[in-house]
Formats: C-alpha cells, structure tokens, sequence
C-alpha cells in the first residue's frame, strides 16, 4: 500500500502517466487530499499468482522487431542507443509481459549476441520494482549463457540491478567462467556487490 | 489429514498443475521427463523454438496431461477431458485426484534431471454444480467470512491470499495460499453463421460454485530449493489446498 | 615515443589476440569500423597517451564523462612509432570532453580516406594493446575527478552526474516520472 498527499488539481492528471497501460490487475493504493479520500486501483499484486501471463501478439512482434533492428545498429559503452531506448520503453508499457518475451527471446538464443549483451545491460538498469525479480532471473540466468557475450552482459546488468540476491550464481559462474576477461569482470561485480 | 468441516463443499476436480520456476543456474534437459514420467510417449508434441515453448500431452488416469516448457517455468497439467454434454464434469474428489497427481509428481522429482527449482506452485480448479447461483452463495456462505445476501447478490468474486510458514523443512519458507471463490455459469449454446452475422441460441445453462486454488512458495525466498526438499514442498501444497477447500477461508 | 589511444566496444575488438579463421592474415574484421568515427573534415579523433603512460586515466576519465552513464571502457593503445611509419598527418586539437587538461591530448589524424582508415584499423588491430576499464573502476576514477576538479560537473549529462554525486546508480523508472509529474527537482 502506498500513500501520497497531493493537490487535487494534480489528482485529476490521468494515473497512466504514472503506470502506463499494463495488461495486469493491479494494486490498490490510497490517494489522500485534504478534504477527502478516494481509493483508485493501481499495480497488481501478481507476486501471489502463478498463473501463467499471456503474450500477446503485439508484445511478441515489437519485441522481436526491436532485436531484428538491433543488427542494424552500432552500440558504444556507456552511450543509450536506439534499441536500449526502445526496450525500456516497452518494459514500462508492458512490463511483466516484455520480461517474459525478452528472457524467451535470449534464453533460447534467438538474437544476435551482440544485442543480447546491450539487452541485459539495460534490463539491469530498469528502475521498475513490478518487474525486479523477473529481470533478476533473466540476468541471473545468463550467467550460465554458453556465449561469452551474454555472460558480461549479465554481469553488467547484475551491478547495475545491484541486487545481493545474484551473488550466490555469480560465484558459481565464476568457477565456471573459462574466459579471463569475463571472470575478472563477474569478479568486480561480487566484490561490488558483497561489500554493499 | 484435514479436518472435515459439515459444512464442507463436495468439490470435483477439474484441473490440477505443479509449476516449478527452475533456479537460474539449473541446467534444462527434458528430452526424457514425459516418458520416464507417464512410461509411455506422449500423444502429441509442439515446439515453438523461437519462443522456447515445448509442449508435451497425452491420456493419463481419466484426463488429459499436459507437460509445457519455458524459459522460466515448467508446467505439469492434468485436466478434465471436456465435455460439451457435462459443462462442470470433474475427475473426482481432490483428496484421491490429488494424491494421484503428487505421486506422480514424485516420479519426475525422483529423476536426476529434475531441475533444482527457485519456486513451486500447486494449482487447482474445482467444481461443484448447484441448481442456482443462490444456492451457491448459500454454500459460500459457510464457508467465507462474509456475510452474503444470496438472493440479492450477483457477480461475487472472493479473492484472498492468507500466507503461512512453511513445514516442509526449509527455514524462512513461507506459502502463499491463494484462493478464489466464484459461482460460475456455463452455458451451451448453439452458433448458427447467418447472413447477418452469428445466431447463438442457448441450450442449457447451468451453475457451479468454483473454486481456484494457488498453493505456492513466497517469491521472496531466496534459497534454492533442492530436488530432495521437492516432495515435501509439493506434499504440503497439495495439504494446504486441500484445507482451503474442506474448510473454506482460514488464516 | 608515446602512443595512441580509441576508445572502442569490448565485444567487437576481443578477438584481436586471435582473428578469427575467416579475416585473411593482415586484415580485420570490418565490426571494428564502427568505433572509427570520421567527421564530415575527414578528421579521425585520437587521444596521444605519453610513453609512461601517466595521462591515461586523465584521458579515460575525460572519455567517460563524455557518456550518458557509467559503464566499461574499453580502449587501444598503439605506439606513435606505428603511426610515424604509416605516414599519417596528425595535429593537435582541442579536445571537447568536461576535462581541460585531458583535452590537451586530443589529436586528429586528417585527411581519412578509404585505404588510410583501413591502414589506421589494422594498426590498431594488430599492433594494439587492448584494455577494459570496468565500471566499477571507471565510477572511481570519475568521483575522483570530480573531488579534484579535473572535470567540470556541469558538462556532464545528468544522470551520469547524479551517480557521481553520490545519489546511487541513476536510473529512469517510474520515480523520475513521478518527479516530472509533481514537478519536484
């Protein structure tokens, strides 16, 4: 539950500029104002729920569009490109369910390595707590990537999720880790995030 | 062994599942599990290797099962054949359905390839068919913590989870324990194309109280959950479920 | 004898100890074109790095404060005897990162056309030393810079400049549009 004093002139901006559409229920949450207050449905509360989230269609295609035309593209360290623009802003309208087609879409190796990497990288910097631990699966998980490229985005993605819950899986693919440029790096990242 | 309430719903089964959320380093090779499961080969089988999706189904017991594969989560299934003459048929009482699926349950978690998992799921769909959605709220009435008007009510939705620690052996395991109560419709109905677009004449219509179950180990665990420790994770899911349907709501 | 340096990506440049079998010997990938950026004068920016290497960080520091966030850097050093053989035109010129002093060492190779840049890539190829920074080192050297004054903070992009100061690794969720929508700073 999560409670804002606020002007009732702001309160009557549309919340979806706040939680763009999602095809989740949602939370609920309590908007007080100084004379009343209003009960409005917000985010869901689907970390209780297993059931299985659909993808619909369109997720799919934007999905797999925004990798196709990830080939097309160059990417510099530490510059946002095009793609990693485009993916964030796919994940904020469709959360859950863009998680679910990304981590299909790059566990099964189905784009460019190069585009993984720059994926990972940005899904690690996504500041959206609906979706932290779906994300934290998805970089956790391509720890164990049998592409190098994959892997050093994972490490990147991890210190920048910077969530202590991927240092037990990063200790075991730094045993694993056969590439010294790779190892070191995981390496950083454990000591970054153990000291924190 | 759960207590039998007099007020208890005679529920039928139509739908149980086990998902596993495998652990991020568990390595995936299902290449065996249906047949080493079921014993025999599947009936059907669909990939989808652009998404990741396989899927596996077959006969088993008086259903259907169903074996479905992601990335992040794998899905045992077992359904009611449908059947458009009996809307609300069931495969029988959870206690003997669900005791079947664990043990089968328990052959895939015996496998050394069963993966280590991050969390476990148990869902179920139950039935019970009454004559009118007012004898079903007189039933639910028993059993939520409501007070229901079931001559003036329409459309009630019961959703709650009431969390408890776990049993099953792993410290710090909590269980989530979902339920959703609905008096659901079904009706059958005949679609006759027309020029005009589709006629649809109802045939029969009938009511069920239903009652969605989903048994699972809290997201915020942070250890593995070892293949050993499957059993008995699973075993107290299936019991928790089946406390919420002999005793309806309970914290 | 001094060096050379570019900043390129990691993935593109790894294999240059061992060329893949399918680049004939003394060529290069053609990936690697894509961290040489020729402006419209034909000018190719590189940064002169002094035989002791003691200017490096200034000049890594420089080039990370030029970017949208923190993250690795990686860059290629060949020596400026290389350069000298291969007969390449080189000035100096001002470089345009946050860092005066860093911006002392920036040089253009002029005159960039198609054989020249193909020359210039190999030498960086094959006769380079590749190194990463990661981004844990890079955020060190950065606040550092900050503390010292090497870098002016306000020409650095905002989000980066937030991590600097300390307000955690910035991110663009939902809180910064919460932000924008109640018109806080």
């Amino acid at each position: 539950m999560t409670a804002l004093s606020i002007d009732r002139p702001l309160f009557r901006r549309s919340l979806s500029e706040l939680f763009p559409k999602s095809d989740e229920k949602l939370h609920t949450f309590v908007v007080t104002t100084e004379n009343a207050s209003a009960t409005v449905s917000a985010s869901p509360d689907t970390k209780a729920s297993t059931s299985s989230v659909g993808v619909s269609a369109a997720v799919w295609s934007e999905a797999t569009g925004l990798f196709e035309a990830a080939c097309d593209e160059s990417f510099y360290d530490g510059i946002d490109s095009q793609f990693s623009r485009a993916l964030t802003a796919l994940v904020v309208a469709h959360r859950a369910t863009a998680i679910q087609v990304v981590t299909d879409l790059i566990v099964n190796e189905q784009v460019s390595s190069e585009a993984a990497s720059e994926a990972l990288r940005c899904v690690g910097r996504m500041d959206d707590p609906f979706s932290h631990s779906d994300r934290r699966w998805l970089l956790e998980r391509c720890l164990f990537s049998p592409d190098e490229l994959v892997r050093d985005g994972a490490g990147s993605g991890l210190l920048a999720l910077n969530d202590a819950h991927a240092t037990q899986y990063i200790r075991r693919a730094i045993q694993n880790e056969t590439d010294p440029d790779v190892r070191f790096k995981l390496e950083q990242v454990l000591a970054r995030l153990e000291s924190r | 062994m759960v207590t039998t309430s007099e007020n208890a719903i005679p529920w039928t089964v139509a739908a149980l599942r086990l998902t596993l959320f495998p652990a991020p380093s568990a390595a995936i090779d299902a290449s065996s599990w249906w047949t080493d499961v079921v014993g025999e080969d599947p009936e059907s089988e669909v990939s989808n290797p652009r998404a990741g999706h396989r899927s596996y189904d077959g006969s088993w017991s008086d259903g259907r099962l169903a074996l479905s594969m992601k990335a992040d989560r794998i899905d045992w299934r077992l359904s009611v054949r449908e059947d458009p003459h009996d809307l609300f048929a069931g495969l029988g009482p959870l206690d003997s359905v669900g005791n079947k699926f664990r043990e089968l349950m328990n052959r895939w978690f015996a496998l050394p390839s069963c993966p280590t998992a991050l969390r476990v799921a148990f869902g179920a769909i139950l039935h019970h068919p009454v004559l009118t959605r007012e004898a079903g709220y007189r039933l639910f009435s028993n059993l939520l913590p409501l007070k229901i008007d079931p001559v003036g009510s329409t459309d009630l939705l019961y959703q709650i989870n009431r969390p408890r620690a776990s049993n099953a052996g792993l410290a710090g395991l909590r269980v989530n324990r979902l339920a959703k109560w609905v008096v659901a419709i079904g009706t059958l109905a005949t679609l006759v194309p027309e020029l005009t677009g589709v006629k649809s004449t109802p045939l029969t219509t009938k009511f069920a109280c239903n009652l969605e179950l989903d048994m699972n180990t809290s997201p915020d665990f942070q250890e593995v959950i070892a293949r050993d420790s499957l059993p008995a994770v699973f075993e107290e899911l299936v019991r928790f479920g089946g406390e919420i349907a002999q005793l309806g709501d309970t914290p | 004898m001094g060096f050379y340096l570019i900043a390129v990506r990691w993935s593109r440049w790894r294999t240059c100890a061992k060329p893949p079998d399918w680049v004939p010997t003394d060529d290069v990938p053609g990936t690697i074109f894509a961290d040489f950026r020729v402006d419209d004068k034909g000018h190719l920016s590189v940064w002169w790095i002094d035989d002791q290497r003691s200017n490096c960080d200034d000049v890594v520091t420089a080039l990370a404060a030029t970017r949208d966030r923190p993250d690795d850097l990686t860059y290629v050093l060949v020596d400026e005897s290389v350069f000298a053989n291969l007969g390449l035109p080189i000035a100096r010129s001002k470089g345009r990162t946050p860092s005066l002093k860093a911006n002392d060492y920036h040089r253009d190779v002029l005159d960039v056309y198609g054989s020249r840049l193909l020359r210039i890539a190999s030498a960086f190829y094959h006769r380079g030393t590749l190194q990463r920074v990661l981004e844990v080192r890079v955020e060190e050297l950065l606040r550092s810079a900050v503390v010292d004054k090497r870098v002016d903070l306000h020409k650095i992009n905002r989000i980066l400049r937030q991590m600097i100061e300390g307000a955690g690794q910035a991110r663009v969720g939902w809180r910064e549009r919460l932000r924008g929508w109640l018109h806080w700073p």
